[in-house]
């Protein structure tokens, strides 16, 4: 099956749970920096699929986040909705002051934990899409 | 016929440990034991501490996952949280029996970062209302290796089943005070109050995964359509919670039960407007669900053919979108809106308040900022494990001082910034 969409992910177990059926386009990270990474993707024709504010868990607080976007046709495709979004989700984010120098691995591995299961919740939905 | 509940309400002026588990002359006796033989039913939790906590009492619960309102169907079809705890039933006719002024609170470690503080004296008791609850607080801990899917709904099961049993203590005792909820048919409401504005409740739900979740008769939201709900089912736990994020601005049980959104319209009913109807709808991830489920929204107001409709929205982020998208679609056909947020403005409070926005949500009823920041003291026990408030939201690394003080933003405290207003922030 080939699909339309692709997930963005800085969190390595999307990567693992999904990584061989799907497009996963899997890079370490900061919460800011794979939201940039969602925006050029949208600068680029991408759609949302996935709001890029996930879980009311704050940006400060968990590292990891993954956004479902459908592939885009590039440049002079842009979907507007979507770069008002992922624009806001960039600003709300920057209100929040890092927080964490030194994260315990168990705390990270919840954090991961929860981002999986907010996009698990909709996965099945994106692939009937 | 009508659709009509009375509570009433049993004032509880103190709980205290006994041999023997019951309601007497105001007093809840609780024998620690019941609780914990009940808790421990479920093989999937280890131990279960049962702790007191009182108004006034030099006590921090966290972190506390859920708060639950202990409650009894005396009269009428149906048992409290049905589908859940009660069998699948319509609940929301009859009588209903409240131990009012008592709760049950549930901490525990689902994952390291878990969330909420109820502070029963001093700064962060400003900014809860259990503070002024008398709380049965359950401390449990999960067999090792247990998921936190399911420690969650071992955790959430506990309370519940906590709850009910307090509640049935309440069962043969007369209450102080009896309040009576009547609900209307539409034909019935437009021949009665013909001159009044009709007003709807969207209440919003939380319903996006894991720690994120709420129960509707025991259907997970996410995989509802949004939908008409008669206001007196919610007051028999119709709605629970098992959201365990974002400790400021959740719903717990306890909020459901107590909706103060209902509570008011109820009273304004049949003198300044006409309680037309609730919807109940819901905030998922993917956003072709926000989309649907807002149309949805909007398409019940349209056709109960309401002139207006109050928003409440739960948690922090991406919900601001749906609740802005309900909004907007409401208004478009024709119905008036006010929305109840809250906002994270920034520590200042002078940072845009909500991650979405647009013209037509011209009417806001704020919660108040989760981002200020306020000291809370060392206090004598803690119920719970201290050591998560560095990680939780609102806390920050050294949040935490090493004198027992602490330094946070105010959604560090469970129901400080409530979005159905259930809270003691105000700009009076």
């Amino acid at each position: 099956m080939v699909y339309n969409f692709k997930i963005i992910t800085n969190n390595e177990l999307v990567f693992e749970k999904y990584g061989k059926e799907f497009e996963v386009d899997y890079k370490p990270g900061s919460f800011e920096e794979l939201l940039l990474r969602v925006r050029d993707e949208v600068h680029n024709g991408a759609k949302l699929l996935t709001h890029p504010l996930t879980g009311s868990i704050k940006p400060n607080e968990t590292p990891f986040k993954t956004v479902y976007v459908k592939k885009g046709k590039g440049a002079t495709n842009i979907d507007y909705d979507s770069v008002v979004m992922i624009e806001n989700a960039i600003i709300t984010t920057r209100k929040f002051k890092i927080r964490f120098p030194v994260m315990p691995d168990n705390v990270r591995a919840d954090f991961a934990l929860i981002d999986l299961s907010l996009m698990e919740s909709a996965i099945s939905a994106v692939t009937q899409a | 016929m009508n659709l009509k509940l009375e509570l009433g309400y049993i004032k509880i002026s103190d709980i205290q440990f006994s041999n023997e588990s019951k309601v007497e002359n105001g007093v809840l006796y609780v024998n620690p034991e019941d609780i914990i033989n009940l808790v421990k039913e479920d093989e999937n939790i280890a131990s279960c501490a049962v702790d007191i906590a009182r108004p006034g009492e030099s006590i921090r619960i966290t972190p506390v996952k859920d708060v639950i309102e202990p409650r009894v169907k005396v009269e009428g079809p149906g048992e409290i949280f049905p589908g859940v705890i009660g069998k699948v039933n319509r609940v929301g006719e009859g009588r209903t029996h409240v131990l009012k002024g008592a709760a049950v609170v549930t901490t525990g470690r689902i994952v390291g970062f878990q969330e909420g503080i109820i502070d029963m004296v001093g700064e962060g008791a400003k900014y809860t209302p259990f503070s002024q609850t008398l709380n049965l607080v359950l401390t449990m801990e999960p067999v090792d290796g247990l998921r936190p899917h399911e420690h969650e709904k071992a955790l959430r099961f506990a309370g519940l089943k906590t709850a009910v049993f307090l509640g049935e203590l309440g069962r043969n005792v007369e209450p102080d005070e009896i309040e009576t909820f009547e609900t209307l048919n539409v034909k019935e409401g437009i021949e009665k109050y013909p001159d009044l504005p009709r007003v709807a409740y969207v209440q919003m739900l939380q319903s996006q995964g894991l720690m994120h979740d709420t129960y509707v008769y025991g259907v997970d939201a996410k995989r509802t359509l949004s939908t008409i709900i008669m206001p007196t089912e919610i007051m028999d736990g119709a709605i629970l919670s098992g959201n365990c994020v974002s400790s400021t601005d959740k719903n717990t049980t306890y909020h459901h039960l107590n909706n103060p959104v209902i509570h008011d319209l109820f009273k304004a009913h049949g003198k300044t407007l006409n309680f037309a109807g609730m919807i109940i709808t819901n905030e998922n991830v993917y956003l072709a669900d926000k989309e649907r489920s807002s149309d949805w929204a909007s398409k019940l107001c349209q056709y109960l053919g309401v002139d207006g409709a109050i928003v409440s929205q739960e948690g922090f982020g991406n919900p601001d979108t749906d609740l802005i998208m309900n909004a907007k679609k409401i208004e478009t056909v024709g119905v008036k809106t006010v929305i109840i947020t809250d906002e994270y403005a920034g520590r200042d409070g002078r940072s845009q308040s909500l991650a979405d926005a647009d013209p037509l949500a011209n009417a806001v009823v704020t919660g108040g900022n989760a981002n200020m920041v306020i000291h809370l003291p060392k206090l004598d026990k803690v119920i719970g494990h201290i050591n998560f408030v560095d990680t939780i939201a609102g806390g920050f690394d050294g949040s935490l001082h090493e004198d027992g003080t602490i330094e946070c933003e105010v959604q560090i405290i469970t129901g400080a910034t409530n979005e159905l207003g259930f809270s003691k922030l105000s700009a009076r």
